[in-house]
Formats: structure tokens, C-alpha cells, sequence
């Protein structure tokens, strides 16, 4: 046991073989599921910093379940210049228990910066399979973030709203001069801060507000992710078949040539057989 | 286990981050060095090379191009013979083809006094008419002051005058061989190691750097573009590595500096060996990491005993707002002792939280953030923590340590970002995975005929710093211990992730206060130098040329992209090269290195060095061009891997057979009048000496009583030490500094600092009545003579009489007489030119200390190891026969 004077709260985390409950353990960090430990407050002198789990986890199931799910909810925010698709901020996602291959999205992301332009709609959501894209334009800024096709999407714009207030205020004037990528990667902070916040089902309900600011989000428009990326695929398309009908006759060609070759050494090789024998033949037995 | 890890490129852990890496770094083309990361190491063309007489290819004067206006001459058929050679009759008093008096210590090379550009031209039109001074043979066996006066300077290469200009600092990027052969055979023959010592993160006080959208680079190999490309015409220019031509985007016209347009060759890309590029979003796989910092401390019985935790935080406290970063910077704490402890810091709570992990069979995360906090946010609850931790296991009596899972808690919280872990380790792991057992007998230490244990006693350190690097998690290991920790095996944890080593053998707050300051300063260095985050280098070199074998702490991903999860300043590298294709028709080669990495403040930037160097088609040449230090600490690393995968004695064996062989082989094929004693050329004058000092150093030397772990860091530092400090630790130097003069003093910044010269490493040059100060790198021994100067006692040291001074003192006094500050002035100008703090220790007869004083005096006989003059004897034995 360590002398526990100082101020610092110890809890142990209790041993579990179920791959389920260890999940929830580690997840169990409301005072309100801990119990004071009787075998600990013996020896300490401050019995109120010891905190122990002692009860079993698995009353919680349902609760936990529930932080584990909304914790991936936004996986992805990007926010870029629209006019050249250059990324001024990013959130990197902290996602490792869900092992999900973040980079394909990550990837499609980054082309989806480059493709938007002045034209293209304000609000838009994009889906992507079990995931979708949302997106908002103002300013010639784009804030992109990519959710699970569940999530509300009341709360993703309203997110993004609020991403987009807080950095038009923050760095909007920066903006059109910038060239370095990433320039303003430090408002990482306020993102994950904000992300917290609508992930957290308990903050969400004091953002009641966003109800009120957002109704019209029904109306914004859905597309498909493969639409957006592939309007300008064609022509790359046609670049690469070409290349490859290309390479293929070149191949053919070289094919062509070693069979003749081949061809041409074997009727070499049978009429020199032929000879031989009609040779030996003529030595061994005509003579 | 081999120790190259390059034999381990097929390891498959990270496979995604490497294709994407691989995407930007390297598109399309990669510059296979032939089989690579297979080639084992050896000392092939040393030692087994064929004993080859094959006749030299004729000599083909290429076409001069535009770079070799004065191109690189064939000798001059006369020039064997116009070379004034000592003949047997003249050997009392060997005919010098200079004027200088043999007794006299020769400049290094002739450059110490004319302004520097001008030396190589000097040197190539030297060559037409009679022998350079690197080329001046010497005769060891006559000569014993071989030391030049000043510190030893790089060789130049032989390159006209306005590439030499530009070409890249030695400091950064150094060749065994500043004249390339033209062939392998040619090699074979030198037999002298080639390859290149690369300090490629290096504290710069002036470095360009370029932002543009578009980074311009060779098509086909990837290099970036640098001063020795040739531009064909405005619109075109022809890769100097792979001999590409390619065009010159319109962007690269205009140029920046000058604010004009259509000077393409006066871009700073184009003007400069080293620079950094700020890298377009391409380079980048996804956004750029934080600065993450992870601190994770032994707070077993023995680990409290030592008093470190007090230090360590202590330190943290003080520097916690120079810790490189930005406003993302993240940090975290995991204790371990038989459970492992982490600390939640999340905002908002009043004080740290401590969740202990007793399941240290299978590790997870007790909470799934806020165990790594926001550094500027959570600021007041991390000092709090730092205030409180080391009191807090006081009174601990766990004795048990479970490294192996607090490591791997360590990785589960970084992997998803990636960043730093510094481990604080007093003693053998002793539970969980990884836990290891006491492989050292002590008394086999001094009479053991060869050592054991080199290498690692498990792989589960290799591996768990594999899955690191994987997520670029870099490990850098604090060993702090008096007894055996098993360096070897715990090693690998740094080794292969790109961290760095640090060991203070018996290290303990009240026993040992030379050791706690030496640790102290260390942690200033380390928390608050610079750093880099997921980086990659990349070495590349002309056609013709093939990189095979990589020294240094790193992961050889796909045979030649080198894997840094973290980069810092202090970090070396070497390489080893060999010759696939003749190089018949090119007057220069190239050498780029670029690295990749982003800074703490989420920036990616690329470093780019590049380094030209002439080919040359003479033995004599190559002779000439040869860089003795850099040789030496190739060999260095070439021999603690021979050592690893063969044995110790083989590695000496090896390292005596380099001297050997290259000096037969200047005797036989460049000397054509044969006299007797042991020939060198100038310029390799140093290499029996540094060969000597390599067999007595601590990680090769046998008989004298070393410790297991003392030996394994001191071939750790051998690998990845720049070479300026592994040149201090294989030989320090000496100065006497009772009768400093400010005769011949260098003024740095108003500040008068006398130059003593440096003396030969011999007990016969100490004086009992002088003081002697010797550098050996990472510690400073001061040296009082038992008659010494009265005078230097009272206005140095502040002691009335040298009985008075104390058996461990550490500091010189501040006194305000001349001598005082004169010797103040020089120690302190020693320091500031190496990134760490030497140790100051005063030493006199009666001084524990004065043992490891002793041991540096290489040139000096013990009772297992040769003296220089009888090694000499030994070399010219085996070059005669």
C-alpha cells in the first residue's frame, strides 16, 4: 500500500476477463458509480480521495454502450479553402478500439476539398456507405466532417455552425493569404473542445438552441460521395484505359515477336534434326 | 537476432502507413540499392575482398562538363618520382618534400592558413607538379608527434572552387572517401571502407527555407533539386543523380530573392546544399501530429532509493513551458512498479487522479481520454501532480518492476497520435512480458576470452518498438542503475523506434552528485531541444553507387526509406556504399539525404542536404582523399555490429586488419621506392592511433574488468552519435592548463579564450607539477599534479595547497583573477560546442576517478593491451610481409 498523503485520488480498476465488462471499466468514471473501499480507508488518513469500484460493472451495460457509440460519432473534421482546396485545420481522430480504416475517408476528404468550388451547393450531406459527409460553405471556407449515416444531422450542422462562427471570427482575415497547409492547425483545440460537447448526450441537452437555428436542415440537399468525386473522373479514366491499350499492345507486340522468333527456331531445330538422322542414317545403315 | 535491422524490412506491422508514405516520398521509381537491406554486414571489402590485381581500367578522361572546368587530372606520369621520398640513408632525418621540420606538428591539412575556398584549387594544381600534403609520407615509427595543433580538420574534396563553395558543411555530411573510385575493384583495392556520416538534424544557426507549392524534383529518382544539377538551358535541367533530363516549371522562373524572373540557377533551391522546404499538403498522410510527450517512471523500491524522481520532476516543473510545441501539446504519466498507474488530468478535476492497473497480463486503458491532457489547458493539475509525485511512493516497499506492460500501455495511449515516451528505468524488468533474467557473471567481466550477451536475450523490445514505430511512437530510454539491466535486450525499445539511450550506471542522489548533475543537465538538453515528429529519411546517391547497410536508431522500411518516429538534433547516421556500376565517364557524384518530419508546431517541413563529390581514377588519389576520422567511426559501427552477429574478437580482429590492409596497400601500390618502417600517407597519419584508441575504447576492449551494460552504451553511442562526439569518446584530448596564455586565443564574442594544444594521450606527457584537462566528449577530467603550481591551486581552484582539494569537486570556483577566468573562459568554450554538459571532474592522485582518467591515456602500455609504439610494431610486421 503507498502512503496516500498526497493529494492525489487513487482508484483501482478492477480485474475483469470479460472483454465486454473490461470495456465498460474503462469507461466507468462518474463518482457516482464508485464506492468508498472499507479495506483502504483503514490505513489512509484521508478516507474521501480513495475511491474503489467494487461493484460489478455489468448494471451499467446499456449506459456505457451508449458512451462508446457517440464517442465515434463525428470521426472526421476538416476545414479547408474552397478556392484551391488548400487544408487549413484538422482534427486527427483518436479511434483505435474501432480499427475502422479511417485513411480511405481520410483520403476521400481531401479530394472532396479540391472538387468544391463556388458553385457548389452551401449545405450538403454526401453519403458514403454506413457514413456520410456534411459540409458547410461560408466565406470560401469549407468545413467537412464525416459521421456515422445515423448520427442527427441537426447536430452535425449545428456543430459545424458553430465551428465555422468561432473560426471566421478567429482567423477568417488569414484566410486568402495563407499557403502553408494547415496553417491553423492549433484551432484543433477548440474543434475536439466542440466535438466534446454534441458527442456528450448529457452537454447536448443544453444545446437546446440549435433546434431553433437549424430547422430548415431537412431541406439540405443529399447527394452521393461517388457522384461528387467521379464528375471529373471521366477524362482520368479515359487517360489510364489509354495508357493501358498502350501498354497492352506493346506487350502484344513484343509477345508477337518471340513467338516468331520461337516459331522460326524450331523449324530450324526439326530440319536439323531431320538432316542428322538422315545423315547417320544414310552412314550407319546404307553403307 | 541479426542487429541490422534492415534484414527485418519485411516485417509486417505497419503496411498501411507505409504504402501512403511511400506515395508521397516516393512515387513510381525507387533507387533500389540492389539487394539492400539483405547485404550482412561484414567487412567484405576489407578484410575478404578478392585479393584482386586486376589492372586498372585505362583511364578515360570523360568529356569535361560544365562543373569540371578544372577537371580532376590524371597524374602526371612524372609524379611518382618528382615525390621526394625518404631514402634508408636520410631515414635519422626523413627528407620532407615541405619545409616543414619533421618534430613539428603538421596542420592537417594545408588549409589552416590560406583562406579556405582557396585550398582546393591549390591542392588539385598541386597535384601537376608534386605531392600534396596529404600525400607527404610519414613514417609513424620516426614520428611521434603526430597531432595536429588545433583540432583535426575534414579533408577537402577536390572540387572547383565555386561547387566547393556551396557544397554541404562536413558537420552535416561527411565521406570516408572525399574522392569517389571509379571502381569497385578500385575499392578493393584501397581497401578502405566507403560510406557516408550523416548529423542530418543538426542545430543550424542559418538555414534557408523555401515555401512553394510545388517542390521541384527528378521525375524519374525523386531527388530534389540542388546546386550540382546542370540546367541544359532555361527551360530544362539534368538530374546529377540519375542523369534525367527534366523541365523546369514555370512557377521555379521566378525567383523569390531577387524578385526577377527567368534566372532559374539563382533560386535558393539552387544556391544552397542545405535547406528545408516547407511541404505542400502531398507530403502529408493526414494532418499533422501534435507535440506528444509521455513520461513513464519506475516508482519500484529501488527506483525511489536512487532519489530520481525528484530530478525529473524538478525539471519538468522548470522547463514544462520550453517543452517544444504549440498550443496542442499533449502530456501524460504512466507509473509502473508491480501494477501499472496511470493519471487522469482531465480539466476540470481539482486534483490528479491515479488509476492503478493491476492486470498486467493483459493492458488496457482505464479511461479512453484525459489520461493525455491538453499541456496548456490542464497546466495547474500536471504541476500539481509533478509536485506530488515524488513524495508519493515514499514509502513503497514493492521491489518487483513491470516494465514490459507499462511500455505497452505506453503505446496503446500514443498510438493514436503518435509522440515521445520517455522511460525512467532503474533496474532489470522483473515481471510481465518482457521481464528479464541477470545474463552477467562478474568475475567473468576481466578474464572472459570473449563476451557474451551482446545481443538481445528476448524480441519482445524489437518487436513492441517495431508496432511503435509503426504508429510513429518513438522511445527514448533513461537507464539509471547500479546494477546489470540487461542494456542489450531494453535497448531495442530505443534502437529501432529512433529514440535515443541515456545511462548513468549507479546512479543514486547522495552517492553520487557528479552523476545527478550530469543527469540534470542531460534532462534540460532533452526536454527542451528540438524535435521532430513522424519522419522519414531518405539517402540517395548517383547511378552507379548502391547505399547497403544503415547505422544508427531507426527502421528500415522498404530498403532504403529509414523510419524516425521521432527526430532530434543529437541523432547520427551512417551508411555503408559500394560501387555496382563503374562510374568511368563522370568527373562527380552526389550525395542527397532528405528528411521529412514535422516540427513540434504541426508544420511538415523537408531538410534536404546534398554533397558533391570528384570520382577519381588513382590509387593515390583515393589515398589523398581519405577522411581518417570518418573512417574511424564507420569502422566503429561496423565492428559493434561484427561483434553483435560474430564476436568481440572478431571485431577487433577486423578493426586491426582495416589498418593493416589499407597500409599494405599503400605501401605496394602507391609507394614505388620501398624503404623501411611503417609508411603512411599524411592524411591517414592518425589511423593506427585511432585504431589503437578503438581497441582500448569500452565497448571493444578486453582484459580490463567492464561492465556488460557500460560496454553495450558505449557501442549504442558509437551507432548514433555524430561523429564530432564519437571522435571525443575514441580519443579525448589533452591540454595542459596550468600555464594558459592568451597567446594565439580565439575571440568568440568579446570573450578571450586562450588555445592550449593538444597533447598525446600518454602518462609521459603529465607533469606532477602541471595540470592537465582532458575532453573525452560526454565528461572533463581536470587533472592536479602533485607539485603542482601553487599559484594555479589558489587562483583556480581557490585551494591553498593541493592536499586541500577534495576527492570530488565538480565546478571551478568563480574567482576574479585572470587565470581563473582564462581557464573558466576555455572549459566553458568546450561546452558550448557540443549540445550536452560534459561533466566537470577535478581529479588529483588519491581520486576514485583516476582509474577511468588512466584508461583514455591510450598511447600508454597496460597489462592487456599494447602501447602505440609496440601496435606500430605489430602493423609494420604485418604490412612487410
Amino acid at each position: 500500500m503507498f502512503d496516500l498523503l498526497t493529494g492525489c485520488i487513487v482508484t483501482h480498476v478492477p480485474r475483469s476477463n470479460e472483454s465486454a465488462s473490461r470495456k465498460l471499466s474503462t469507461r466507468c468514471q462518474h463518482p457516482h458509480r464508485a464506492t468508498p473501499a472499507s479495506d483502504l480507508t483503514a490505513e489512509a488518513t484521508q478516507p474521501s480521495l480513495f475511491e474503489v469500484f467494487t461493484q460489478p460493472a455489468k448494471t451499467y451495460d446499456s449506459e456505457v454502450w451508449i458512451v462508446e457509440v457517440s464517442i465515434n460519432m463525428i470521426l472526421l473534421t476538416m476545414i479547408a479553402r474552397v478556392a484551391d482546396g488548400l487544408p487549413l485545420a484538422a482534427s486527427m481522430q483518436e479511434d483505435e478500439q474501432s480499427g475502422r480504416d479511417l485513411q480511405h475517408y481520410q483520403s476521400q476528404a481531401k479530394q472532396l476539398c479540391r472538387k468544391l468550388n463556388a458553385q457548389s451547393p452551401n449545405r450538403c450531406t454526401l453519403e458514403a456507405g454506413v457514413m456520410s459527409f456534411h459540409y458547410v460553405i461560408e466565406h470560401g471556407v469549407c468545413y467537412l466532417a464525416l459521421c456515422e449515416a445515423v448520427f442527427p444531422k441537426k447536430l452535425v450542422f449545428g456543430y459545424l455552425e458553430d465551428l465555422q462562427t468561432e473560426f471566421n471570427e478567429q482567423h477568417g482575415k488569414k484566410v486568402p493569404t495563407v499557403s502553408r497547409p494547415y496553417s491553423f492547425i492549433e484551432f484543433d483545440v477548440y474543434i475536439q473542445k466542440t466535438k466534446k460537447n454534441y458527442i456528450d448526450s448529457r452537454a447536448r441537452r443544453n444545446l437546446g438552441s440549435i433546434n431553433t437555428e437549424l430547422q430548415d436542415v431537412q431541406r439540405i440537399m443529399v447527394a452521393n460521395i461517388e457522384e461528387v468525386l467521379q464528375r471529373g473522373e471521366a477524362l482520368s479514366a479515359l487517360d489510364t484505359k489509354a495508357s493501358n491499350l498502350s501498354s497492352l499492345s506493346k506487350k502484344y507486340r513484343s509477345d508477337a515477336k518471340y513467338l516468331n522468333t520461337r516459331s522460326i527456331y524450331a523449324k530450324i531445330a526439326a530440319g536439323a534434326v531431320f538432316f542428322i538422322t538422315l545423315i547417320v542414317y544414310m552412314r550407319f545403315w546404307w553403307i | 537476432m541479426p542487429a541490422q535491422c534492415g534484414s527485418d524490412a519485411s516485417y509486417a506491422s505497419h503496411t498501411e502507413y507505409e504504402n501512403q508514405e511511400n506515395d508521397f516520398e516516393c512515387p513510381g521509381h525507387m533507387p533500389t540499392p540492389g539487394n539492400g537491406a539483405q547485404v550482412p554486414n561484414s567487412f567484405d571489402h576489407l578484410e575478404m575482398g578478392p585479393k584482386m590485381a586486376g589492372p586498372l581500367p585505362p583511364q578515360q578522361p570523360g568529356p569535361p562538363t560544365r562543373h569540371m572546368g578544372l577537371s580532376y587530372p590524371s597524374l602526371p606520369p612524372g609524379y611518382q618520382n618528382t615525390s621526394a621520398l625518404p631514402t634508408a640513408a636520410t631515414m635519422q632525418h626523413p627528407v620532407q618534400p615541405s619545409t616543414q621540420p619533421y618534430s613539428h606538428p603538421q596542420p592537417y591539412q594545408q588549409h589552416s592558413a590560406g583562406p579556405a575556398q582557396l585550398s582546393p584549387s591549390l591542392s588539385c594544381l598541386s597535384l601537376q607538379s608534386q605531392t600534396p600534403e596529404s600525400l607527404r609520407v610519414v613514417n609513424l615509427l620516426q614520428e611521434r608527434n603526430l597531432l595536429p595543433l588545433g583540432p583535426v580538420t575534414p579533408p577537402t574534396p577536390c572540387l572547383p572552387q565555386d561547387l566547393q563553395k556551396i557544397n554541404c558543411h562536413p558537420e552535416v555530411f561527411r565521406s570516408t572517401l572525399t574522392s569517389i573510385p571509379q571502381t569497385q575493384s578500385l575499392l578493393n583495392k584501397a581497401k578502405l571502407p566507403l560510406g557516408l556520416l550523416l548529423h542530418p538534424f543538426k542545430d543550424l544557426s542559418q538555414l534557408p527555407v523555401v515555401t512553394s507549392s510545388t517542390i521541384v524534383r527528378c521525375r524519374s529518382c525523386r531527388t530534389y533539386i540542388n546546386p550540382f544539377v546542370t540546367f541544359l538551358d532555361q527551360r530544362r535541367w539534368k538530374c546529377n543523380l540519375c542523369y534525367r533530363v527534366n523541365d523546369v516549371p514555370e512557377e521555379f522562373m521566378y525567383n523569390p530573392v531577387s524578385r526577377s524572373y527567368g534566372e532559374p540557377h539563382k533560386r535558393p533551391e539552387v544556391q544552397n546544399a542545405t535547406l528545408e522546404f516547407i511541404a505542400p499538403s502531398e507530403y502529408m498522410l493526414r494532418p499533422p501530429q501534435p507535440a506528444v510527450y509521455l513520461i513513464v517512471l519506475d516508482v519500484s523500491h529501488n527506483a525511489v532509493e536512487t532519489g530520481y524522481l525528484d530530478v525529473v520532476c524538478q525539471s519538468l516543473l522548470e522547463n514544462i513551458n520550453a517543452l517544444p510545441g504549440d498550443s496542442r501539446t499533449k502530456i501524460g504519466f504512466i507509473t509502473f512498479d508491480s501494477t501499472i498507474h496511470f493519471y487522469n488530468l482531465q480539466e476540470g478535476l481539482s486534483q490528479p487522479q491515479m488509476l492503478i492497473v493491476s492486470d498486467i497480463e493483459d493492458i488496457f486503458l482505464p479511461t479512453p481520454d484525459s489520461l493525455l491532457v491538453n499541456l496548456n489547458e490542464c497546466k495547474e493539475l500536471v504541476q500539481d501532480l509533478l509536485r506530488s509525485l515524488p513524495q508519493m511512493f515514499g514509502k513503497t516497499m514493492e521491489t518487483q518492476c513491470a516494465l514490459g506492460p507499462a511500455l505497452q500501455a505506453a503505446f496503446k495511449l500514443l498510438s493514436a497520435t503518435g509522440g515521445r515516451v520517455s522511460v525512467f528505468q532503474t533496474q532489470l524488468p522483473s515481471l510481465g512480458v518482457g521481464a528479464l533474467k541477470s545474463r552477467e557473471d562478474p568475475n567473468q567481466r576481466a578474464s572472459a576470452k570473449d563476451i557474451q550477451h551482446l545481443s538481445p536475450a528476448t524480441d519482445f523490445y524489437k518487436k513492441l518498438a517495431l508496432d511503435c514505430s509503426g504508429q510513429q511512437v518513438a522511445v527514448d530510454l533513461f537507464l539509471l542503475s547500479s546494477q546489470y539491466c540487461d542494456l542489450a535486450s531494453l535497448g531495442c525499445i530505443s534502437r529501432y523506434s529512433a529514440g535515443s539511450v541515456y545511462y548513468y550506471p549507479s546512479y543514486h542522489q547522495q552517492h553520487n552528485p557528479a552523476g545527478v548533475e550530469c543527469f540534470q543537465k542531460d534532462l534540460k538538453r532533452y526536454l527542451t531541444r528540438k524535435i521532430g515528429f513522424e519522419a522519414v529519411m531518405r539517402i540517395r546517391c548517383s547511378k552507379g553507387l548502391s547505399i547497403h547497410t544503415f547505422h544508427g536508431n531507426f527502421f528500415v522500411r522498404s530498403t532504403d526509406l529509414l523510419s524516425l518516429p521521432n527526430v532530434n538534433p543529437d541523432a547520427g547516421f551512417a551508411v555503408q556504399m559500394s560501387i555496382e556500376e563503374n562510374l568511368v565517364d563522370m568527373q562527380s557524384v552526389s550525395f542527397q539525404a532528405a528528411l521529412l518530419y514535422t516540427s513540434s508546431k504541426g508544420e511538415r517541413r523537408i531538410r534536404v542536404h546534398t554533397m558533391c563529390l570528384p570520382v577519381v581514377n588513382s590509387l593515390s588519389d583515393i589515398f589523398a582523399g581519405a577522411d581518417v576520422q570518418a573512417i574511424t567511426c564507420l569502422l566503429a559501427s561496423m565492428a559493434v555490429d561484427r561483434s553483435v552477429t560474430a564476436s568481440l574478437s572478431d571485431a577487433r580482429d577486423a578493426m586491426t586488419n582495416a589498418s593493416i590492409d589499407s597500409l599494405t596497400s599503400f605501401r605496394t601500390s602507391v609507394l614505388t621506392i620501398q624503404q623501411p618502417g611503417l609508411l603512411a600517407p599524411a592524411c591517414l597519419r592518425l589511423f593506427p592511433l585511432y585504431i589503437l584508441a578503438l581497441l582500448k575504447q569500452k565497448a571493444f576492449r578486453t582484459g580490463t574488468s567492464t561492465r556488460l551494460d557500460d560496454r553495450v552504451f558505449a557501442m549504442c553511442q558509437l551507432k548514433y552519435q555524430p561523429l564530432a562526439y564519437v571522435m571525443l569518446m575514441i580519443h579525448p584530448a589533452l591540454y595542459r592548463v596550468d600555464d594558459l596564455t592568451d597567446e594565439g586565443a580565439l575571440n568568440v564574442s568579446e570573450r578571450t579564450i586562450p588555445q592550449p594544444r593538444v597533447q598525446q594521450l600518454s602518462v609521459e606527457k603529465l607533469s606532477r607539477d602541471g595540470a592537465f584537462l582532458m575532453d573525452a566528449g560526454s565528461v572533463i577530467y581536470l587533472w592536479i599534479g602533485r607539485n603542482c603550481n601553487p599559484n594555479f591551486l589558489t587562483q583556480v581552484l581557490g585551494l591553498p595547497n593541493y592536499a586541500a582539494v577534495p576527492l570530488n569537486m565538480n565546478m571551478l570556483p568563480e574567482l576574479d583573477t585572470a587565470e581563473s577566468q582564462r581557464t573558466r573562459a576555455f572549459v566553458g568554450w568546450l561546452r558550448e560546442q557540443r549540445p550536452f554538459f560534459p561533466i566537470l571532474h577535478v581529479i588529483r592522485d588519491e581520486s576514485p576517478l583516476k582509474a577511468s582518467f588512466l584508461q583514455n591515456m591510450i598511447e600508454d602500455r597496460t597489462e592487456s593491451a599494447l602501447s602505440y609504439y609496440e601496435f606500430l610494431l605489430h602493423i609494420q610486421q604485418q604490412v612487410s610481409k
